[in-house]
């Protein structure tokens, strides 16, 4: 599993975790059952604190997306897939909101915004005809 | 309820000559923190972790490392404490450097031999090398050895990255990453190079002119401090209730951009009722952040 | 809480056996040159037993080159040490006057060592040459080479540039003693002033001298009865001298206890 932590992005670095591990089930990267890498390991990797792994895992298993497995690690929850729409919703919602905010902090509305998506969406989809 | 601490200082107070290097400093350094202590050079920074060894003498203050005071009781401080210096010269120049981590293992009862073959690995020491032979960046990758072989309760280590390169850098923090997963320990790190320790860090201390003018987790100076960019009128005035949070200051033309410390939403009302418009605010990376308290207050 | 999983500090019995071992080891090229130079000495000494000379190398004394030697040694265990500042020996887990202390044992422990050497060599060549009634080093030089040993450890133990002061003390003996030779031994008052070098001849050569105490020269001495008395005397003050430097130098080195 690729993890990337932009330096650059203003939230808390276990919320950016959770949020490429919940990428990477949604992209499929991470599948029912499948292991998550150790806290030490991930941590080592990004230079991270453990701490900051470990709530991430905690987080993401309050929420039921992975469970933990004493003395085996963290595995992504069985349940994943029925669960999928919603993630993805969840997801679509983080990206939205990281949008949201970069509009606004250069003045622009939420409406100008969505015109601006809506066309390029499809000037994406001319290009793939 | 009383937090416990690894590390606390009481008014400590140091000077060297006339000039002061440590004023009136309380450090709260909790128990399993990653603390960076930040600074300019000669802030006082590592004269702190020399008076935690007992290396200098304070002219005021105290201090205590897990509840022992560090005067009185240096030796039992000192053995729950790795160090790396700031000068990466060793005084055994002429020890092998597979002597030397025996020679230091022999004070160190809670030394791990197989951690400390491990940590040779990783750090590419030479043990055959003579220690006065080493080049700055073996040097320090040597201390790091040392420093942590023995898996002490506390970490002291003044600017660590100094003299490595950027993939050793990165390979000593990662190791330092996977340290703290396999052994509670306590990190107070001084250093001027800030980002690339922004992703350890849980707690963050800044020290400017020998006082510690700010202390507080990771967490809270990423909600407080904070810049906001104000559309202001001509003529406008800032509101006087919050000059003392300021930090940084510059201005053009009718745009004004201001980094404070406090509550985003409060301040965010005081800017409004003061008559400007908040166009943005932005949370600031760590470094920023301690660079705004570090800046001149009120430069415009 | 931490209490209960604080690391313990070392066992004092492990830190000097490891100062044993490590003074051993900084004195290797010491040792080496003592060896070499040792090793000419024995092969001068060889030729002239075979050309029947040997007597002359029997009658004379060291106990001023033990004493010198045995002064001269912390210089030699304490050189490749950073005694001030903030050194990596003060940065260990030790009270700090006890590990200095432990330091200065560990290099005791080598001079009797090698002086114990030195006695052996002295006493196969005596056998060697067959010369009789051959003076070796009298086993109580040990002593005095202690009191020696502890007496030079203060000083560079307690000094920043213990040589300038040495050179500097030696300096301004010289130079008094020369004058008060120049100025004959008038009862003038000028003369009395540079009595100083007198005290050092009294210091070297008196009752109670370095001369004594290396030599326990007074068991030789003419007027048998009364000169007895001399050496266990001089062996407890020049010791006793030698331990209280040695603690006040250590002492500067303790723990910056609470003012």
């Amino acid at each position: 599993m690729l993890v990337n932590l932009d330096p650059n992005d203003g939230r808390p670095l276990y919320l950016q975790i959770m949020d490429e591990v919940r990428r990477a089930i949604v992209a499929g990267t991470l599948r029912a059952e499948d292991p998550l890498p150790s806290v030490r390991e991930l941590a080592a990797e990004l230079v991270v604190n453990p701490r900051t792994v470990s709530q991430a895992y905690q987080e993401l298993e309050r929420e039921g997306v992975v469970y933990v497995q004493r003395g085996q690690g963290t595995f992504v929850s069985p349940s994943v897939r029925r669960g999928a729409g919603e993630r993805r919703r969840t997801l679509a919602r983080e990206v939205a909101k990281r949008a949201l905010l970069e509009a606004r902090r250069n003045g622009l509305d939420a409406e100008e915004l969505v015109t601006a998506i809506q066309k390029l969406a499809a000037g994406e989809v001319k290009t793939h005809e | 309820m009383s937090e416990a601490f690894a590390v606390a200082t009481h008014g400590l107070s140091m000077r060297y000559g006339s000039e002061p290097a440590l004023d009136g400093v309380d450090l709260r350094v909790p128990e399993g923190a990653v603390y960076i202590l930040i600074g300019p050079n000669g802030a006082g920074k590592s004269t702190a972790m020399k008076v935690l060894l007992n290396l200098e003498r304070p002219h005021a203050g105290r201090a205590e490392v897990f509840g022992l005071d560090t005067a009185s009781r240096g030796p039992e401080v000192r053995a729950q404490v790795g160090y790396v210096a700031e000068q990466h010269e060793h005084d055994y120049g002429w020890m092998t450097c597979g002597r030397l981590i025996r020679h230091a293992a022999a004070y160190y009862p809670s030394w791990d031999h197989t951690y400390a073959a491990h940590l040779v690995d990783v750090f590419g020491v030479r043990l055959n090398r003579k220690v006065g032979t080493l080049s700055k960046g073996e040097a320090r990758r040597l201390q790091f050895v040392l420093a942590l072989a023995h898996r002490p309760p506390l970490l002291l280590l003044d600017e660590p990255a100094d003299g490595l390169d950027p993939v050793v850098r990165n390979r000593a923090f990662a190791q330092l990453a996977g340290h703290l997963a396999d052994t509670p320990t306590t990190v107070v790190i001084a250093t001027h190079h800030i980002h690339e320790v922004e992703s350890l860090a849980d707690h963050v201390g800044v020290l400017r002119e020998a006082r510690l003018v700010a202390q507080m987790t990771r967490d809270e100076l990423r909600r407080t401090v904070v810049r906001y960019r104000l559309e202001v009128p001509e003529g406008w005035q800032p509101p006087p209730e919050l000059r003392t949070a300021t930090l940084r200051r510059s201005r053009a033309g009718r745009e004004v951009q201001w980094t404070l410390v406090g509550e985003p939403d409060e301040v965010t009302a005081r800017l409004a009722g003061a008559g400007a418009t908040v166009r943005d605010v932005t949370p600031l990376a760590l470094e920023e952040a301690a660079l705004a308290f570090l800046a001149e207050e009120g430069a415009a | 809480m931490m209490q209960g999983t604080l690391h313990p500090a070392p066992r004092g019995r492990d830190v000097v056996l490891e100062q044993v071992r490590i003074v051993g080891l900084s004195l290797r090229r010491e040792a080496l040159v003592a060896a070499v130079v040792l090793g000419v000495v024995t092969l001068v000494i060889a030729i002239d037993i075979v050309h029947g000379r040997a007597a002359t190398w029997f009658d004379s004394d060291e106990w001023f080159v033990i004493g010198l030697f045995s002064f001269l040694v912390p210089f030699a265990v304490w050189r490749r040490e950073k005694r001030f500042g903030p050194a990596f020996l003060w940065t260990l887990p030790v009270d700090r006057r006890r590990l200095a202390l432990a330091k200065v044992f560990a290099g005791w422990v080598w001079l009797m060592a090698a002086l114990a050497c030195f006695v052996l060599w002295q006493l196969a060549l005596a056998v060697l040459s067959g010369v009789a009634d051959a003076e070796t080093v009298p086993l109580v030089a040990f002593s005095g080479a202690t009191a020696m040993y502890l007496l030079g450890s203060a000083l560079v133990l307690g000094l920043r540039h213990p040589l300038r002061w040495l050179l500097g003390t030696a300096g301004a003996f010289f130079l008094l003693a020369t004058l008060n030779e120049a100025l004959g031994r008038a009862e003038n008052g000028m003369a009395r002033m540079f009595a100083w070098s007198g005290a050092l001849r009294w210091a070297i050569y008196g009752p109670y001298g370095i001369d004594t105490l290396l030599s326990s020269r007074t068991f030789q001495s003419a007027v048998e009865n009364a000169a007895t008395v001399w050496w266990p005397v001089t062996i407890f003050l020049w010791l006793g001298a030698g331990v209280a430097a040695l603690w006040a130098a250590a002492s500067r080195h303790g723990e910056r206890r609470r003012r």
